[in-house]
């Protein structure tokens, strides 16, 4: 279903962009990235081997692969992707403050 | 974290009385008081930012890495600055106690709906994310 149309196949609809403004957003996906991206989490065992919430290539061990947590919810962890965030961060940062110093200079 | 950025507008609000004042008397202009305004937020958002995450990283059981941690505090660090960049331009543009209060609550509320972290991004409605 696609409450705007076409939006889904190419142009952004009006609660995309709240996404991609929200700094929030940015600030969540890098803390995501670094609690899940280099560690290692046990899973219960069971009495025929492991139940592991998420699969990942440590699931023999009976072990979780922290980027597996992350891929299960679709949040990036390519390396180099954190500093793109750190740059959206600060330039929502100076939008901000740019913003407020026109309406300043405005009123 | 940044909800609570909120309690920042009373704050804002008497510092644009001031700010009215000077500007009328000529003294001060918008653009030295943007700069001072965001000069003075930023040692103290990141004492902010480290004495809540002193007190919580761990409580928390997140990584135990130096690294990891100071990572979380310049994540919190850059999450304060923008939501007392939000605080500003609000109160800035209603500098009304109620409105200000409102808008801004509103808005946090907003970012907390739509920032993948109630939902995450991978099942938010398509809605609110095309992908």
């Amino acid at each position: 279903m696609k409450p705007f149309g076409p939006s889904c196949t190419g142009s952004l609809t009006l609660p995309d962009v709240f996404h991609y403004i929200d700094y929030q957003a940015y600030v969540f996906q890098g803390m995501m990235v670094n609690q899940f991206k280099n560690t290692i989490y046990s899973c219960d065992s069971t009495v025929d081997g492991y139940q592991c919430m998420y699969p990942s290539d440590l699931q023999t061990q009976g072990k979780i692969r922290g980027t597996a947590v992350l891929d299960a919810y679709h949040y990036t962890h390519a390396t180099g992707k954190q500093w793109e965030w750190v740059g959206i961060m600060l330039a929502i940062i100076v939008v901000y403050r740019i913003l407020g110093y026109l309406v300043l200079l405005l009123r | 974290m940044s909800f609570m950025a909120v309690a920042y507008v009373p704050a804002m609000i008497e510092d644009l009385e001031t700010f009215r004042k000077e500007r009328a008397n000529g003294l001060y202009g918008p653009l030295s008081f943007s700069v001072a305004n965001f000069l003075i937020g930023v040692p103290y958002l990141f004492i902010i930012a480290v004495i809540f995450s002193l007190i919580t990283y761990w409580l928390s059981n997140f990584h135990n890495a130096g690294q990891a941690f100071w990572t979380w505090v310049g994540w919190l660090f850059l999450d304060l600055l923008a939501a007392e960049g939000l605080v500003v331009l609000v109160t800035s543009l209603a500098p009304i106690f109620v409105i200000s209060l409102a808008v801004t609550a509103f808005a946090n509320g907003l970012w907390m709906s739509v920032g993948g972290f109630l939902v995450p991004m991978g099942t938010l409605n398509v809605f609110w994310k095309c992908e």
